[in-house]
């Protein structure tokens, strides 16, 4: 979903209704820009994407449900969904906090978390893995070693996948809820105050509901994005197949073996996460009211 | 219920918005702040309300010394200058939100917002939302708190537009011992 469109100020009618921008034009030209989106999501997304479909079902449904069903393709899922569970649950707490934190309170050094908040968008998640790993790698990072003498294995075992994975995704959260609750404003918060509300109780029956819906976004958001991760689980995790090896591992793992078992098993399980994942966005879209309370 | 504010400071960076203000506003009556646009009316009112805190000086209310007091343990009610609806509630959730948070029965709550809205002759907006109101309901004041109170002791209005003054005035009268401030 585009979620801004930046349409210079035309003489032209634009009717702005929520997200849709129309911008009537005198000419023709209208079908030139459309084509141009059209042609560049073909070649980019959806013939790309159509071919990952294809070439799961080259030899038809058989091989496919034979491949969903070995134990560590099986293993490979129920990992990545518990992982992605635990990062998206972390991510929508902390993401809450951080992003009221941001739009309610001012405080020194506001500014420099607002941009600390973009560094997993930004650095190469494979960095991000490499800094867990000199942190609390067992044997060479800074806390690892005090950790697993305590009993609590961090890298190679899901505990350092999760944070990867919620180290990966946070921002994705936070960068919807940040422009709702700066729109929104305190007004309403501040009306609930003045008549009796607690701040807990100002937040959940006025902020929340206002928010829920940016929130719902950012959540899906942040499950596609944690189901999909690969290179910062791939740092920390090792890919040990059925002990730490994720969807996207495995993908990767397949792909890179001989023979048409692995390469069907390999797209089987790359189409299996983009469908979750698309998924999980058409129900949230659909599920979205059209005309938002604003 | 009177208000005592004594020695109370405010300011927003460098600009200073209030500067040892000393002011006392006496029970059952209504007063008017009036001054020019970023005189530090709306401040004054919302240090009173208990949304901003003063920097220096104190505020009593009753009495009792209110300066630290939150503001959801003020009682004081506040009337925003853009109304500041819940526009997630409808029209009567709107209006019964103080009596629900403070967990009143809901045949209590249900019974005082129809009281309030037929007040208003707003009935038959009841289920309405914010949103879905005309221009003329909604900027007609019906959100003014002092309406929802079962235990108010003063209310304060940033509003500047006259039907709430009015309504609000009534709405303070008789049987009531409040001191409402009020700026225009």
């Amino acid at each position: 979903m585009a979620e801004v469109l930046t349409v210079p100020p035309v003489t032209a009618r634009a009717a702005v209704t929520g997200k849709v921008i129309t911008v009537r034009s005198h000419s023709g030209f209208r079908w030139v820009p459309r084509l141009v989106v059209i042609t560049y999501l073909f070649f980019l997304v959806i013939w790309p994407v159509a071919l990952v479909a294809k070439a799961t079902f080259s030899r038809g449904l058989a091989p496919v449900i034979e491949a969903l069903q070995q134990p560590d393709v099986l293993f490979a899922f129920q990992l990545t969904l518990s992982i992605a569970f635990w990062a998206v649950l972390i991510n929508t707490v902390f993401g809450v906090i951080i992003s009221i934190l941001l739009t309610r309170y001012t405080f020194p050094g506001r500014r420099a978390l607002s941009a600390m908040i973009d560094v997993p968008l930004s650095v190469s998640p494979i960095v991000l893995g490499l800094a867990l790993l000199l942190v609390y790698s067992g044997r060479t990072g800074w806390l690892g070693g005090v950790l697993e003498s305590a009993g609590l294995q961090i890298v190679y075992a899901p505990p350092g996948m999760i944070m990867a994975t919620a180290f990966v995704s946070l921002p994705l959260v936070i960068r919807e809820l940040v422009p709702v609750l700066n729109e929104i404003g305190t007004d309403q918060e501040q009306a609930a105050r003045s008549l009796g509300a607690s701040a807990m109780q100002s937040f959940l029956r006025i902020t929340l509901p206002a928010i829920k819906w940016a929130l719902l976004y950012g959540v899906v958001l942040s499950l596609a994005r944690s189901l999909g991760e690969f290179g910062a689980v791939k740092i920390v995790s090792g890919g040990v197949a059925m002990r730490t090896q994720t969807a996207t591992l495995l993908v990767e793992e397949r792909y890179q073996q001989f023979g048409l078992d692995n390469t069907i098993t390999a797209y089987t399980a790359a189409f299996v996460l983009a469908l979750i994942a698309v998924i999980a966005l058409v129900v949230v879209t659909s599920l979205r009211p059209k005309e938002e309370y604003r | 219920m009177s208000i005592k504010i004594s020695g109370v400071g405010k300011r927003f960076g460098d600009f200073v918005a209030l500067s040892d203000i000393d002011l006392d506003i006496p029970s059952g009556q209504l007063t008017a702040l009036l001054g020019p646009s970023g005189g530090g009316k709306s401040t004054l009112l919302r240090i009173i309300a208990g949304l901003e805190l003063s920097d220096a000086g104190t505020v009593e209310i009753e009495g009792t010394d209110a300066t630290d007091l939150p503001a959801q343990k003020r009682n004081v009610g506040f009337v925003f200058q853009h109304y500041a609806a819940f526009r997630h509630m409808s029209v009567a959730a709107n209006v019964g939100f103080g009596l629900k948070i403070r967990k009143r029965p809901k045949k209590e709550i249900a019974g005082k917002v129809d009281e309030l809205l037929s007040l208003v002759h707003l009935s038959q907006f009841a289920d309405r939302l914010p949103s879905q109101l005309s221009p003329e309901v909604s900027g007609s004041g019906w959100r003014s708190p002092e309406h929802w109170r079962s235990s108010r002791r003063c209310s304060c209005s940033t509003s500047r537009s006259a039907p709430s003054t009015r309504r609000c005035a009534r709405s303070c009268g008789p049987g009531f011992a409040g001191s409402t401030t009020r700026c225009t």
